[in-house]
């Protein structure tokens, strides 16, 4: 299935990929003549088999096969069959198709595939002794147990640096008006005990106000921050939590197996009404563990995605990695600097788990973004991004020749637009640092 | 016949970066470099490409290369700087100039951009053969042969060294046909072969400089009638890599604890330097908390910093 040609539509030339490898780069300063060719990739595989016309060409056992052919269905269904996923989670993975919800579909997709997730659990399920099942449900139990405890100490602590929070506010605002009211009134002002005028007191009174003032409010500011940082949920009880979903994913598992070994696969029932009710229990048991491993998959995408992040850009926006995700994945466009690395680390992270899945891919298509980087997170996503390619097919990107001069020992090969408004010619260019042998005799 | 050996500056790196004095950096190392070797009175200094970090930079190093050229002709007069384009140095476009058409235009500069060059020098008794990236990354390669009338000949040359099953097509270098094999495009001191090195760069640059952390950086000088080679220190950005902080178990607080437990015993301390901190097993959301808690103050006392997030051990990649 590796890409082996790629046209830009009717108007665009061919760009042949057959000796193709590594970090391969279609070098254009202007997006229109670019554009066809990912644009062209998309209309062949969506067109689920129907489409005519001079498509993408991939490899296949048999010989080329062009994209959005029967033939290609038929090889792309075996694929799909295989790895247990849908058409367009497959499109996301191999060229960025659709929103950010279908990449990290995907990158779930994968990660189950990869044996680390619910396949894994209903693994360690089958093989559970009755003996090992009770272990299993006491560690549940005492997990579960510590998960709630630290449930309630969160939320105490929360609920304890809000209302301190509110107290600090009340008085700072008590405090300001008392030194306003001071200030304005001076030696006429009232004592807030006796009520009487304060006089010769009113300086002393009024810097010990304007003091306490100033030492509320850095108390306050204090308990702001605490406040604010009690919000997130402590990694400690995200972990408790993340274990007993799959412990309890796993005690469901080999419940939901203990039944079907007794009912039959296909639920086949035997007519008793306790036993039925028994596995409607598990049954739904076993719904609520699915969806706390679909919970735990989505955490485990997101983890991935993080540290690719922090790698790319060496932790720079790790501090506001959890507002930027929320945003992207909530179908934030913005085209800034951040989203960019949020989503090239999205897209080497659903690769990467392709690659550990042994998902056949007619190498990954970048279709934008390298331009947007810093020359500091560009530096780091080359080389990424190479590695990548030495271990799939290759890797396809749009670069500018802004960003190809930048750093053209990680590219391999380069297809440069010459002419963006036009046919769009291309030149075929070899990209990195060329190599000799040394002999000895 | 005496010379120096350098390769991959990078003038202009880290010139829109970040990165504070990165910039200044790779012009201080170079500058020093060039007064070292005044020192040494060569005949010759080589450098095997990437003299610039790119083909657009700006003119403030290829202004600094100047003043450094110009100095090293005062102190040795009939020096010779020969410099071969990497492949940063290289426009993509082949009708453009890059910024080596420059330097190459001063006097006592010979440079070679894009076909292999040959420099006679002792009339006649010294040979330095120069190629550039573009000759030996074309396809067909160029052939490079010695020149067999040259008592000396030397080869500086932009290239990665392939395994010896490398592809029938590689060009081939014989060793014996060269009595000093100059070459550029790997940042770490290398001894390839008996007389064929890699100097490195000068500074620790590039996507990763702490895989150098724990070496010297500097260039390489030649004495060919004694045989001897020396390697010469320069003073390089420090570069600090700390053993990786555990947080499994740990809250935020506990972190910052263990993270400045680690700091503290830095030798010399981190200010002014590189460091590179990974962090293993901490959560997304704890990781923000300490990079709006603790990371932003490091950051401030840096000169680069690079967090790794690394998984909890058993968790897999």
């Amino acid at each position: 299935m590796k890409l082996q040609t790629l046209t830009g539509g009717s108007r665009g030339s061919r760009v042949d990929l057959r000796d193709a490898r590594g970090l391969v780069a279609v070098v254009a300063d202007r997006d229109p003549a670019w554009r066809r060719y990912p644009h062209a990739l998309h209309t062949a595989f969506a067109s689920a088999g129907t489409f005519r016309g001079p498509g993408p060409v991939v490899s296949s056992p048999d010989g080329p096969v062009r994209v959005g052919t029967p033939r290609f269905e038929s090889l792309l269904g075996r694929v799909l069959a295989r790895h247990g996923m849908r058409r367009e989670q497959y499109a996301a993975v191999w060229y960025g198709a659709g929103p950010a919800g279908r990449w990290l579909s995907a990158a779930g997709a994968l990660l189950k595939g990869a044996g680390s997730g619910g396949k894994g659990g209903r693994r360690a399920g089958k093989g559970e002794s009755g003996a090992d099942a009770r272990a299993m449900r006491e560690k549940a139990a005492e997990v579960a147990t510590r998960a709630a405890a630290a449930k309630v100490a969160w939320i105490r602590e929360r609920q304890d640096a809000e209302t301190r929070l509110l107290l600090h506010r009340d008085r700072e605002r008590e405090l300001r008006r008392r030194v306003a009211a001071i200030e304005k009134a001076g030696d006429g002002a009232d004592c807030s005990v006796c009520g009487r005028p304060l006089g010769e007191h009113a300086e002393t009174v009024l810097a010990a106000r304007r003091e306490e003032w100033e030492s509320v409010v850095q108390d306050g500011k204090w308990w702001r921050r605490r406040r604010d940082q009690l919000k997130r949920k402590p990694g400690q009880l995200a972990s408790l939590e993340r274990e007993s979903a799959a412990l309890r994913a796993r005690i469901a598992g080999a419940a939901r197996e203990a039944v079907e070994e007794e009912w039959g696969a296909g639920g086949g029932a035997r007519g008793v009404g306790e036993d039925r009710g028994a596995a409607e229990g598990v049954a739904a048991s076993a719904r609520e563990a699915g969806e706390e491993v679909a919970a735990s998959v989505r955490e485990r995408v997101r983890s991935r995605i993080h540290r690719k992040v922090v790698t790319l850009t060496g932790g720079r926006i790790a501090g506001s990695f959890p507002g930027l995700y929320e945003e992207w994945i909530g179908g934030g466009r913005g085209g800034g600097e951040e989203i960019t690395v949020l989503r090239i680390a999205a897209r080497i992270s659903m690769a990467e788990l392709a690659v550990q899945g042994g998902l056949e891919m007619g190498a990954v298509v970048i279709p934008t973004g390298l331009e947007r980087l810093s020359a500091e997170d560009l530096s780091r996503v080359l080389p990424e991004l190479a590695g990548l390619g030495g271990r799939t097919a290759f890797v396809l990107v749009k670069a500018t020749q802004s960003v190809v001069a930048s750093a053209p020992e990680w590219f391999d090969l380069l297809f440069r637009i010459e002419d963006a408004t036009g046919a769009g010619r291309i030149r075929r260019q070899r990209s990195g640092v060329g190599t000799v042998r040394l002999q000895s005799d | 016949m005496k010379l120096a050996h350098l390769s991959d500056l990078h003038l202009g790196y880290g010139g829109t970066g970040r990165g504070r004095g990165r910039a200044t950096d790779v012009l201080r190392v170079f500058e020093t470099a060039l007064e070292r070797i005044a020192g040494f009175e060569p005949e010759l200094v080589v450098i095997a490409g990437d003299v610039f970090d790119n083909p657009d930079v700006p003119p403030p190093p290829i202004a600094v290369f100047s003043r450094a050229a110009a100095r090293l002709r005062e102190r040795v007069p009939g020096v010779v700087l020969a410099v071969v384009a990497g492949a940063r140095d290289t426009p993509l476009d082949p009708e453009r100039h890059g910024p080596l058409a420059v330097v190459g235009a001063l006097e006592s500069v010979e440079v070679a951009t894009t076909t292999v060059r040959r420099l006679t020098l002792r009339d006649g008794d010294a040979s330095v053969t120069l190629v550039p990236h573009p000759a030996i990354a074309a396809a067909p390669p160029r052939a490079v042969r010695p020149d067999p009338d040259a008592r000396w000949n030397v080869l500086v040359i932009h290239a990665a060294v392939a395994p010896a099953a490398a592809r029938a097509q590689t060009p081939r270098l014989r060793l014996r046909d060269w009595d000093y094999i100059a070459l550029g495009s790997n940042h770490t001191r290398t001894l390839v072969a008996d007389r064929a090195h890699y100097c490195g760069s000068l500074e620790r640059i590039g996507p990763d400089p702490w895989e150098e952390a724990a070496v010297d950086k500097g260039f390489l000088t030649a004495d060919l009638e004694k045989g001897e080679v020396k390697f010469r220190p320069v003073e390089a950005r420090a570069a600090v890599s700390l053993a990786p902080i555990e947080a499994a178990g740990g809250s935020t607080a506990t972190v910052a604890r263990r993270l400045n437990e680690a700091l503290a015993g830095v030798p010399g301390g981190i200010d002014g330097k590189l460091l590179r901190l990974p962090v293993r097993g901490l959560s997304v959301d704890d990781l923000a908390v300490l990079d709006r808690e603790v990371l932003g103050r490091i950051r401030r006392r840096v000169v680069e910093l690079r967090v790794d997030a690394l998984p909890a051990r058993g968790t897999g990649p």
